[in-house]
């Protein structure tokens, strides 16, 4: 596959599960080396640059990357040194209520739910303020209170100029800003553009896609 | 490597395939010379060495113990070297190497014990004392048996052979100095009994040493033999693998010349 | 961040989360305690036999106790994959390491710290005034084996049978630091100073080798 993605920009990328989504992100975000290809990130190679570049990316994954035993403010201020970020307590609670998990921040991450947890997990993910956002199927275990506020975060984080590249497999979560998307499937790229129609474009796109490649031998 | 002139990094990356293509092409005469060389060792054993006066004939397994024992021990080195160019390099050719490399060691180390083994029960009565070297030896076996024991139990779809790499250089840099600390240990308690696993005092007769070094000479070659049949199985069970996966994914059958997969 | 700082913040992270439940760490003396109780019926509880047996048996309960703790601590970051957090950290992995390691250093000292004594007394061992000497010997050769351990334990943590894995691996290696330890403790009984000294140099070196080998190691097995 080969794809670009511009500051600014929502890139959904859409397909059926076991079809590669999970490999692409945590490639993107250099936890998986890839065996060939080359991504670059700010017009600089990415995947053989140093270590401390990695704050330029942040993920959200089906895992929390939470210490259960720390409460969510623990966590998040042990993420903040870890970055080294300036001025972390004002950072923790900005992320902290863009994820809508204020309310959580003395409860200790093993007590939380799953919808919680992702929350929190959400915060962390934008504490350092990242260039490039990705998010491995973020809506799943959340409610629509809490999808809609995460949509309304990446909006904000849109217009400050921030890339977002987001995966589902649910169309109907996807926010409605998102312009254009790739569809994955079995590790390749079987459509792609810019959704300027109604969504039930997109969504018989998907249908099809899918349909199409449990047909082949 | 990016500083190595473009020619050395070239030679370089077809090394270890012209090395592979020779060795395996190699391969038959090695082996016949290897059974050749064995027969002749167990000629020399039986019919020729003199009896050991002090031990009497149970001293002929030290033909077999010595030479097992060093290869147990280089055979480590091999797993060093190779899981040194592994991460270097990054050709799969070497992570096999370094697998096979330790399933012989671990196999001749066995050996070196069991025959160890066998060798002190006449001698001094018992199957096992703790001498220097077979403690040495009995922990290099468990370091051999965890190498393996990791590969084994991977997490599929990681690549174990880095890891293992690491382990095995680990592993043989830790060698030495296990000895050497095993070493002080038994000498500073010495066992009532003490050992004479090779020398009887003195010297080694001519006639002994010739012997030995006929004997570690095939035995050399059984290894190198060995070690190739291995290798060569192992990369050609790896390649067999990689074109049924590209054939699985594309769904045809083998494509025709010049067509891509 | 530069320097040292990543390494203090997951070292200070790691405190923290052992504190939080101190009742894993007071199982880990029980069970250690327990090793050291049970090596005095190997024998009889005479004072010769008991001089014999008690070095071995704090050293053995050591290395036994220490086997589950570095796998206990480094399971905290499996959980949630914490470990993928710390990945996506711009922290270079050597510092990573470095953090792990002085955590389950200090937690195998504070450990050591409760068993000496108690073999101390039922073994009636005796230094005389070199308790220090002992104590650094301690020290140092703790410092080495948890290098190890915390290293071993990554490794385990890559395969399916992590907690046989992780003694498999980790004992036969650590068999220097276990001779060091029995064998610089003896020597300072006899009053050999010399002995002690080699014994002391061995650990010495064994720490920086493989210390340095390990750290820079960790990457490679950690990552992906």
């Amino acid at each position: 596959m080969s794809f670009s993605l511009d500051q600014g920009e929502l890139l959904v990328v859409a397909g059926p599960n076991g079809a590669g989504k999970t490999t692409l992100v945590r490639t993107l975000a250099r936890l998986s080396r890839p065996s060939a290809g080359t991504v670059r990130l700010g017009g600089a190679e990415w995947l053989d640059a140093p270590a401390t570049r990695q704050r330029e990316v942040g993920l959200l994954s089906h895992s929390t990357y939470l210490y259960d035993r720390l409460t969510a403010l623990e966590n998040l201020e042990f993420y903040s040194r870890l970055y080294g970020l300036a001025d972390p307590q004002a950072r923790i609670r900005s992320a902290l209520e863009k994820a809508g998990a204020l309310d959580l921040a003395d409860r200790r991450a093993g007590t939380l739910s799953r919808g919680q947890a992702q929350r929190v997990s959400i915060a962390r993910a934008i504490l350092h303020d990242p260039r490039l956002l990705l998010l491995d199927e973020p809506h799943a275990g959340l409610d629509p209170h809490s999808i809609r506020r995460l949509n309304d975060a990446l909006a904000d984080l849109r217009t400050a100029g921030r890339a977002i590249l987001l995966t589902t497999h649910d169309l109907a979560r996807v926010p409605e800003s998102a312009a254009r998307f790739l569809i994955l499937v079995e590790g390749r790229v079987v459509d792609a553009g810019r959704r300027d129609d109604a969504r039930n474009g997109l969504e018989r796109r998907y249908e099809r896609a899918v349909a199409g490649s449990a047909g082949e031998p | 490597m990016r500083w190595f002139p473009r020619s050395w990094r070239q030679l370089w990356s077809t090394l270890d395939g012209r090395l592979y293509h020779f060795l395996v092409d190699v391969r038959p005469w090695i082996g016949w010379f290897a059974v050749g060389t064995m027969v002749f060792t167990f000629g020399l054993v039986f019919w020729w060495v003199p009896l050991e006066a002090i031990q009497g004939y149970p001293q002929k397994i030290f033909y077999i113990h010595v030479p097992s024992a060093w290869l147990a021990y280089a055979s480590f080195a091999f797993v060093f070297v190779a899981s040194i160019l592994y991460l270097w390099q990054r050709s799969r050719l070497w992570d096999i190497f370094a697998r096979c490399a330790a399933e012989i060691g671990f196999l001749f180390t066995t050996l070196t014990l069991v025959t160890g083994m066998l060798w002190g029960r006449p001698i001094w009565g018992a199957f096992w004392t703790w001498d220097a070297r077979l403690t040495t030896t009995l922990i290099l076996w468990f370091i051999y048996g965890g190498y393996l024991l990791l590969r084994a139990f991977a997490r599929p779809g990681i690549d174990v052979g880095r890891i293992a790499a690491v382990v095995g250089i680990i592993g043989f840099l830790d060698v030495p100095i296990i000895h050497m600390s095993v070493l002080w240990w038994r000498t500073l308690h010495p066992a009532p009994v003490v050992m004479i696993l090779d020398d009887p005092g003195g010297g080694l007769p001519a006639s002994m040493l010739v012997t030995l070094l006929v004997s570690l000479s095939s035995f050399t070659l059984v290894f190198v033999y060995l070690l190739i049949q291995r290798v060569w199985q192992e990369r050609t069970a790896e390649n067999m693998d990689l074109l049924e996966t590209l054939l699985d994914r594309t769904g045809r059958g083998m494509p025709a010349k010049g067509e891509a997969l | 961040m530069s320097g040292l700082g990543p390494a203090v913040v997951i070292f200070a992270k790691d405190v923290r989360l052992e504190l939080r439940r101190v009742e894993s760490l007071a199982t880990m003396a029980v069970f250690a305690g327990l090793v050291v109780l049970i090596f005095a019926f190997v024998g009889d509880p005479t004072p010769a036999e008991l001089a014999r047996t008690g070095p071995g048996a704090l050293w053995a309960s050591i290395l036994f106790a220490g086997a589950l703790g570095f796998e206990r601590w480094f399971a905290e970051e499996e959980r949630n994959a914490a470990l993928d957090g710390l990945l996506l950290a711009p922290v270079d992995r050597e510092f990573l390491f470095l953090g792990k390691w002085a955590g389950a250093t200090v937690f195998l000292l504070a450990l050591e710290a409760l068993l000496v004594p108690v073999a101390a007394t039922l073994y009636r061992l005796d230094l005389g005034g070199a308790w220090g000497a002992f104590a650094v010997l301690l020290v140092v050769v703790t410092i080495g084996y948890a290098a190890l351990g915390t290293f071993f334990a990554a490794v385990a943590a890559r395969t399916t049978a992590s907690q046989l894995l992780l003694p498999v691996l980790l004992f036969p290696l650590s068999v220097p630091l276990l001779r060091a330890g029995i064998e610089g403790g003896q020597a300072l009984a006899a009053g050999a100073g010399g002995d002690y000294r080699d014994w002391l140099g061995l650990a010495l070196a064994f720490d920086v080798l493989f210390g340095t080998v390990c750290t820079m190691a960790f990457g490679t097995v950690i990552e992906e």
